[in-house]
């Protein structure tokens, strides 16, 4: 009973033994070439493990490289410091030539910015081309409005003169006028043709109010802040002249205050001009109801804020909320100016 | 219509009434920027625009002979749609590389487009004041410069590197992005000035009338 114990404890040493060896830290270093056709790892100058990506796969895998030289470590089970060495140029040709690989570095580079390229994007995006859309709009409405008045002007004068806003005169565009007028005598065909454009017009009146909807659902969603300070389409404004949340949410204050204003900002820079108080600004709901005089320090008041929310929107990809406060402060410093 | 060599390798002049200068597409029938193109002896030669590429508005002003050639490796910094760089892809040839750098997304898209056409275009969205991101294309035989940044000079140092010796840059300078309120002129003095502690240089080009307040290098590195 004791020998035989006493085997069974020799047998257990030995494998322990064993074990330990093969645990042995190794004072090589293991070398991971990574190149955009796969992994290679060398110790002691001989190729110990390679993984070959597909041609089609390669892109994809090099750009997720860091997460795949980790799975790719464990597999070589080598107890070693490891290092990774990115090869590129006229080493990786002669590497490919080595390995047998035919690589063409053109074609990868393609797929791989192409990758880097849709990694880039992100729903502010959109926002911006929304909101360009939506500007542009505003001038073709208005545009289209005035060259409408004066066309149906010709006809009905009287009536075209008693509209003052674009929702009354779309009210009486295109009717057949009743009593005296000191407009000219208009066929069939030439008021025909302004009551379709008419109606184009109201089309497009329609269309921006449901370009305005579908900004403000998507700004609460990515940038819930800004949205309340500043207003969805100021926000989305902002952003579009920023050129992205990122940079918007990387800008002083006193820039976020102007933006808009470029030009008048430049023929300060240029002529010595008066620097511009307010750009974009200028359309938030707040600056109508306060004194013109005043409007340069509310700007000043609301960018300070912008610049808070677009931050905290950015960096907390529109989790965190704290729109509350920020009113609260605004409200509190218009009272005092 | 007559179709003559230039003393510039690859780049051939037209002369129909005006002169034009043009180069021979490696992708016959294809025009990605809708560019004139004229047959010849079999051969396709696109037009290069003067007003739309500030390398040609430098040849239209006749700067001196360059080095570029065909099967060079050219460093294209600013490489932008790949309208200038696509010119530069004919001119090196299949055996020749384009390594095109960008910062701008939006741009590199259409660059994509392009160099998946021309085989010797390499897109790579970059940041050209960090040329480590890029430091895997190996040595250039020139390099194209045309980043509308206030640091270009030091940008250019910093990619001077990739250049073998013997190699020649082309670089173009916008003054209205260095300085919005100097006079252009003042501003290429000391762009010059700068230049002239580590390049020499071998010829500039004002691109009156082609392009507004712009000039053109030409330039190789100081033997040290």
């Amino acid at each position: 009973m004791k020998k035989e114990f006493k085997h069974k404890k020799r047998k257990h040493a030995k494998s322990k033994e064993k074990k330990r060896a093969k645990k042995q830290v190794e004072r090589e270093p293991v070398v991971i070439k990574v190149t955009p056709f796969g992994l290679f790892a060398f110790h002691k100058n001989k190729l110990v493990k390679k993984s070959i990506w597909k041609e089609n796969e390669a892109a994809e895998n090099f750009f997720k490289r860091d997460e795949l030289i980790k799975e790719f470590r464990s597999k070589v089970g080598i107890r070693a410091k490891y290092e990774t060495h990115s090869i590129f140029g006229s080493e990786l040709e002669d590497f490919a030539k080595k390995q047998g690989i035919k690589f063409n570095f053109q074609k990868f580079m393609i797929e791989f910015t192409k990758l880097k390229i849709k990694a880039g994007l992100s729903k502010d995006r959109i926002i911006i081309q929304a909101v360009n859309t939506f500007e542009e709009l505003n001038k073709m409405i208005n545009m289209m409005y005035e060259k409408l008045r004066e066309w149906y002007g010709l006809y009905w004068p009287e009536s075209v003169e008693k509209t003052k806003t674009i929702d009354e005169f779309l009210e009486i565009v295109g009717k057949r006028r009743d009593g005296q007028s000191m407009g000219f005598e208009f066929e069939e065909e030439d008021l025909e043709i302004i009551g379709v454009t008419s109606e184009e017009l109201k089309s497009m009146i329609s269309l921006k109010e449901k370009i305005s909807k579908y900004i403000e659902k998507v700004m609460s969603k990515t940038a819930p802040n800004m949205t309340k300070v500043a207003g969805a389409i100021v926000g989305a404004k902002l952003i579009s002249i920023a050129g992205g949340m990122e940079k918007l949410a990387e800008m002083p204050s006193s820039t976020i205050q102007i933006l808009g204003a470029e030009k008048a900002l430049f023929r300060h820079i240029r002529k010595g001009t008066k620097p511009p108080k307010y750009g974009v600004l200028l359309s938030h709901e707040l600056m109508k109801k306060v004194n013109l005089k005043k409007r340069g320090k509310l700007a000043r008041i609301l960018s300070a804020k912008i610049s808070i929310a677009a931050r905290v929107d950015f960096y907390s990809k529109g989790r965190d909320i704290i729109w509350k406060g920020l009113l609260d402060d605004i409200n509190e410093k218009i009272k005092r100016i | 219509m007559k179709i003559t060599k230039s003393k510039y390798e690859g780049i051939f002049l037209v002369e129909n009434g005006k002169k034009k200068i043009a180069t021979i597409n490696l992708v016959p029938g294809y025009t990605p920027f809708s560019e004139q193109t004229v047959k010849q002896d079999g051969k396709e030669y696109r037009i290069w625009n003067p007003h739309r590429s500030k390398w040609a508005a430098a040849i239209m002003k006749n700067i001196k002979k360059f080095s570029l050639k065909k099967g060079d490796n050219v460093l294209y910094l600013g490489a932008a749609s790949g309208q200038s760089a696509s010119y530069i892809s004919d001119i090196v040839g299949k055996e020749g590389k384009v390594f095109c750098i960008d910062i701008a997304p939006r741009v590199m898209r259409d660059l994509i487009f392009v160099a998946e056409k021309k085989e010797n275009m390499v897109p790579i969205l970059a940041d050209a004041t960090n040329p480590k991101e890029y430091e895997f294309i190996g040595k250039v035989d020139f390099i194209f410069q045309d980043v509308a940044m206030p640091n270009q000079v030091e940008i250019l140092k910093r990619n001077a590197h990739f250049l073998k010796d013997g190699g020649q840059i082309l670089l173009a300078v916008k003054s209205r992005s260095i300085d919005v309120t100097a006079k252009p002129s003042d501003i290429f003095a000391k762009v010059e000035h700068q230049l002239a502690k580590d390049f020499d240089i071998i010829d500039k080009k004002r691109l009156e009338p082609y392009e507004m307040d712009h000039i053109v290098f030409l330039l190789s590195k100081k033997v040290k």
